[in-house]
């Protein structure tokens, strides 16, 4: 295949990295750099950030990223773009304006390596979460990487040795609060604050530096790369150093368990409705006795695991139809038309009705949901799908009847790379 | 599917665990055969109820001790009854996915805490503090109108404030003795605590 670059010039190793795909999570002052990095590497590179670039971050992104034009734009979508002409023939750059909560494990799972270049905890977490959950033999290489005053830090593993979790000190995963004091929908609140961390913007480039070469070294195959930490500090001792981390005694990332099996919907969470889903299962089954487990998002210590159908105008008290999941409701998303449209403000102060929530999906739910698309209901792209069979049982203290079985929806790595938002 | 959670004692320590799927169901378990031996079934029934499609587990709890309901939305005059009942539905999730408590809507508890739907207001779901205990607790001390678990600062049905004020000024809430309903062996719960304590390290199975 025809290069843009001189290869004599370039490493003896460059063709290793045509065939590789690295997703970067994180987009901003760490993901800019390692995202520069890996696409000069000659490997395709997606990207995933929620956030735009603001003027004040400025001093910290890669050049890749232009100011002041970039200011404004979705990182993920706009490090993409500009990292496009520097790509080797035949690889491809990607990137997807969302948060983490709306991706599942099989997209994680569908690349070669992960960058984790994000500065909060609660995403770290996640993103453990949903890495621990896919079977070991088809865990990516996870790069997580960080900095912190005068030092960067960048972490290898292949998720046999220790997990994220293993590395993040607990107190740090404060615990977040469900909005409501009574027993209604569990409303998401805006991610706070992030926790500012000050460091130097040369900090987060050798970060993304670590990342990439431990990246390299993992596919050239170097010896006593995996499952090591590089720490670079600059200041008051000027020094590059490695060591192994270790399992954390009774680390609760590690106890999660993988599913034993998943089976195959055909389609995507994009194009699959809820009831060509169930027609699906129940062959997959041989039964229609089943039902499928709303997606249970567990974020800040609160569990997301219910489908709202109605409520009410949380700022004037009005019924109004959600058709939203949980995970996905902000406060402000409980209004009627009127209030949006009059701009008033939902009511943190006042104890609404519990509205109509589902929890399970059957051939029995309310019809709308039946032509609604699997990412709708709220599924991320790429979900572990719980199929819970009760075989008579009369509630779940009747333990031993009841069987979960994991869908997943075949074409939805493929489908990342058709969308830019996803929200 | 497992999740990973925090737990904080009451000594401000921090643990994080981490709850399967057969954890969960433990859990559940584990919390019901709890709750069916602190109270005196002379004056509280607990009965399982068949489970819906999306509930692990589905309870109706029966206070047989004087109480008030209202029979619809607009019904602002509490009525008196010698009983009254409220329903209790755990998910899957549990612990770490709150329960929903909620009354018939044409025989719900008059109460500042209950809404004119019928749902009832628990308060906030902390992970491994609330449990199916402290809320079944809290709506049977609301059955017997007991104002230490009644709250005035998250009210569902305000238009009852005066009035349950004004039954407790009278001396007529609680309408009976909360200790009589309590098991006899079981030792009394400390007020405004929760009452019983979930294990948050949940019995890890060695393999
Ligand atoms: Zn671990
Ligand atoms: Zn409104």
């Amino acid at each position: 295949m025809e290069s843009i670059y001189n290869p004599l010039k370039l490493s003896v190793y460059r063709p290793l990295f045509r065939e590789k795909k690295v997703l970067i999570i994180g987009s901003g002052a760490v993901g800019s750099y390692a995202a520069e990095n890996i696409a000069k590497m000659g490997a395709s590179v997606c990207l995933v950030d929620f956030d735009s670039f603001t003027l004040e971050n400025a001093a910290k992104h890669s050049g890749v990223v232009r100011t002041p034009e970039d200011v404004g734009r979705y990182k993920a979508i706009c490090v993409a773009e500009r990292i496009r002409p520097l790509l080797e023939e035949g690889c491809v750059s990607h990137g997807v304006a969302a948060d983490l909560c709306m991706l599942g494990p099989e997209v994680i799972a569908s690349y070669d390596g992960v960058i984790l270049c994000v500065d909060n905890y609660a995403a770290k977490a996640l993103f453990n979460d949903l890495y621990m959950s896919i079977p070991e033999e088809r865990r990516p290489i996870v790069i997580m990487d960080g900095t912190h005053e005068e030092m960067a830090q960048s972490v290898i593993l292949d998720g046999k040795e220790f997990c994220l979790r293993c590395l993040l000190d607990e107190k740090w995963l404060e615990n977040g609060a469900a909005r409501t004091s009574c027993s209604g929908a569990q409303i998401r609140e805006i991610d706070g604050v992030q926790e500012i961390i000050r460091t130097s913007g040369l900090a987060s480039s050798i970060a993304a530096n670590l990342s990439a070469e431990q990246f390299r070294a993992a596919v050239i195959g170097a010896d006593q790369v995996m499952n090591r930490r590089v720490t670079y500090t600059a200041y008051p001792h000027f020094e590059l150093s490695v060591s192994r981390p270790m399992p954390k005694k009774n680390c609760p990332g590690c106890h999660i368990k993988p599913p034993k099996e998943i089976r195959k919907l055909t389609g995507s969470v994009f194009d699959v409705t809820l009831g060509e889903a169930l027609n699906q299962i129940s062959e997959s089954l041989e039964t229609r006795d089943f039902e499928i487990a709303v997606h249970s998002l567990f974020y800040k210590n609160v569990m997301y695991a219910g489908f709202i159908l109605e409520d009410v105008c949380h700022a004037c008290g009005k019924p109004i139809t959600v058709m939203r999941h949980e995970g996905r409701t902000f406060l402000e998303d409980l209004r009627c038309e009127d209030c949006i449209r009059e701009k008033k403000h939902a009511r943190r102060d006042v104890d609404f009705p519990p509205g109509r929530i589902e929890y399970a999906l059957t051939e029995k739910s309310d019809p709308r949901l039946m032509s609604m698309k699997l990412f709708e209901l709220g599924y991320p792209l790429g979900a572990h799908i719980r199929v819970i069979q009760r075989n008579g049982a009369f509630d779940f203290l009747d333990m031993d009847r009841i069987t979960t079985t994991v869908f997943t929806c075949t074409d939805d790595p493929a489908q990342f790379y058709n969308v830019e938002h996803l929200r | 599917m497992s999740y990973t959670a925090n737990y904080t004692d009451e000594h401000g320590n921090t643990t994080t665990v981490s709850i399967s799927e057969e954890e969960s169901r433990e859990a559940l378990r584990n919390d019901y055969e709890a709750l069916i031996k602190i109270y005196n079934p002379r004056y509280v029934r607990i009965e399982r109820k068949r489970a819906q499609e999306g509930e692990a587990l589905h309870l109706a709890i029966t206070v047989k001790a004087p109480s008030h309901y209202l029979i619809d939305n607009n019904d602002k005059t509490p009525k008196a009854c010698q009983s009254m009942t409220a329903e209790i539905i755990a998910f899957p999730g549990y612990p770490l996915m709150s329960v929903r408590a909620f009354y018939a809507p044409d025989h719900y508890l008059a109460s500042p805490n209950v809404f004119r739907s019928g749902g009832a207001c628990i308060d906030r779901w902390v992970v491994f503090t609330s449990s199916l205990l402290t809320v079944a607790e809290k709506l049977i001390m609301d059955m017997i109108h007991n104002p230490v678990v009644t709250r005035y600062d998250s009210m569902a049905n305000p238009t009852l404030e005066e009035w349950h004020k004004a039954g407790v000024a009278r001396g007529e809430f609680p309408t009976i003795r909360p200790q009589l309903l309590y098991a006899p062996a079981v030792p009394l719960p400390e007020r405004r605590q929760r009452t019983v304590k979930t294990p948050p390290p949940l019995p890890r199975r060695r393999t």
